[in-house]
């Protein structure tokens, strides 16, 4: 009888671990590295997109039933084989999320801000991001890609209703490098001295699309720093071209976790905050 | 030291220190002259203008030689009922296109009618964006029950409550102790309720506090030692060394009394 309980505690201890464990990933696809270029220090999580076998998943705010956005990753994250999970785009001082966003075909917020970067996180794990400068964002909808320009009242009332319609992940963020130009100036963006986080995606050599999570632990403006993690891209990472590149937030909620492809936790590259404060999520998964 | 140089230096520390706290007090409250709100009559005008009669020339270019400030000025777009009966109007003038008629009105609700409004809301005055909520709210409904002219409708309501958030956003970059006030709370409520998120960020004071009850020391101090300026070192440097000192003198004058 004792030893029949013993194993009936012994099997839940090791079946509840087993729930809770990161499950590890194909570690020739994702590289990650600290690296010092032109005399900046950089950590970066490198992803090639071959096969589409890593995809993202966000989550932008509190779901239906007030679950929050920490409690709605957990659930999801059960069994899951996760890469990194990171802040991802500005919270405002009631810890909402900025500018237009729906998450999972669910509306959030119908403010369009001021920021050039509309950034679509489909269903199926990919990542488009459109400069609303052009006027020319195009999403799959009615098994078809369609155009909007979401300055346009018409326009961004029916890419909001097809979002919906599609159950795609919308939110809005600064767009700093798109199709290898830099977007943001000198004088009209950010100049507080600080740390920062970019997310991009880049084209090498072949075609191969692999995306990019940069921390820039020194600090700089926002152009000085977009000026130079560009170029470690071009240069230093050996990309033909940057895709696109967006700012991650690091300010009230700097959350950032990596794995390693064993699945255990890498204790060197990390955010200062607790995931549990998030406001929102991006996460990077291999399946 | 002699005493009333002693006293000298705590009475400064506690002046300087009830200077810093009013000072911050002040710049929350501070409070801007905003202009007199928008004519309470603007979505209240009484007197109704006959669009037929401009229509009754199929032969002019509507865009063109649309009245529109007569139009503005009219009680035509204010209720739902008068809508309706302009709506009718223009998609028999247009041989009953809706779509065009459609594209046709929400225009001329949104942005001709922001440029008619732009001079009379130069300044900004929270009342005057009640009204204009209040009026758009109406449009929300009718897309729900005007199936032909849903679209026309939304746009017109998306238009505006953008319109409003960003006005708001305006408003508390402009005046930093606005976003305190019951209308603004109260509009900015309204907004968030409809799902149009005024995205106010952290004012200085507030991403220190919000920082302080997180209890990011080592955040803050590293904040403290690479963006503040060399001045605003020394002057905490000081302030910090006034305060100890004055403290160190009450402790020391009050040990000494009892010792008497």
């Amino acid at each position: 009888m004792k030893y029949i309980l013993l194993t009936i505690v012994l099997l839940t201890i090791t079946l509840t671990n087993t729930g809770s464990k990161n499950l590890g990933y194909d570690k020739n696809l994702v590289d990650i590295a600290s690296t010092k270029y032109n005399g900046n220090k950089y950590e970066t999580i490198m992803m090639s997109r071959k096969g589409e076998r890593v995809k993202a998943k966000y989550f932008a705010a509190k779901d239906v039933n007030n679950n929050s956005v920490y409690q709605r990753y957990k659930q999801w994250a059960v069994g899951k084989k996760i890469i990194l999970v990171s802040s991802g785009t500005y919270m405002d001082n009631s810890f909402s999320p900025v500018g237009i966003t729906i998450d999972n075909g669910v509306i959030v917020n119908k403010s369009l801000e001021n920021f050039d970067g509309l950034v679509i996180v489909y269903a199926t794990g990919g990542i488009a991001v459109s400069n609303i400068k052009d006027g020319n964002l195009s999403i799959n909808c009615d098994g078809g890609n369609k155009t909007y320009d979401v300055k346009k009242p018409y326009d961004r009332i029916n890419f909001m209703n097809c979002a919906v319609e599609v159950g795609a992940t919308v939110f809005q963020t600064h767009l700093l490098v798109f199709k290898n130009d830099i977007k943001v100036g000198q004088s009209n963006s950010s100049q507080t001295q600080r740390e920062r986080r970019f997310l991009a995606a880049c084209k090498d050599e072949n075609g191969v699309v692999h995306h990019f999570v940069i921390n820039s632990p020194g600090n700089c403006s926002l152009y000085e720093c977009t000026k130079r993690v560009k170029e470690l891209l071009i240069n230093g990472k050996d990309m033909e071209e940057v895709v696109f590149m967006i700012n991650l937030d690091t300010g009230a909620q700097d959350v950032f976790k990596v794995y390693d492809a064993d699945g255990s936790e890498n204790t060197l590259i990390k955010g200062t905050q607790d995931l549990s404060i998030a406001a929102n999520l991006l996460v990077y998964y291999y399946e | 030291m002699n005493k009333t140089l002693k006293i000298l230096i705590l009475f400064l520390v506690i002046v300087v220190g009830v200077v810093f706290l009013l000072s911050q007090l002040m710049k929350g409250s501070s409070k801007k002259e905003v202009e007199e709100v928008i004519n309470g009559q603007l979505f209240r005008n009484t007197e109704k203008f006959n669009l037929k009669t401009v229509l009754s020339d199929t032969t002019i270019n509507l865009e063109k030689n649309f009245p529109y400030t007569k139009y503005f000025e009219s009680a035509n777009y204010s209720t739902g009922k008068n809508i309706a009966i302009d709506l009718a109007t223009l998609i028999n003038f247009n041989k009953g296109d809706a779509e065009k008629t459609g594209m046709f009105y929400s225009e001329l609700l949104t942005n001709k009618l922001a440029e008619y409004l732009k001079p009379r809301m130069k300044n900004f005055s929270i009342d005057s964006f009640i009204y204009l909520e209040k009026w758009a709210e109406q449009f929300k409904s009718y897309s729900e029950v005007d199936q032909q002219n849903s679209i026309m409708h939304e746009i017109v309501y998306d238009y505006w409550m953008n319109s409003i958030t960003t006005n708001l956003r305006k408003l508390d970059s402009i005046d930093q102790g606005a976003k305190f006030t019951f209308k603004y709370k109260y509009l900015r409520a309204r907004c968030a309720q409809e799902k149009y998120l005024t995205s106010i960020g952290f004012s200085s004071t507030e991403k220190v506090m919000n920082n302080l009850t997180q209890q990011k020391w080592g955040y803050i101090i590293k904040r403290f030692f690479t963006e503040t300026s060399i001045f605003l070192k020394i002057g905490m440097v000081l302030f910090l060394f006034l305060t100890l000192y004055g403290y160190i003198c009450i402790i020391k004058q009050h040990t000494k009394g009892r010792k008497r």
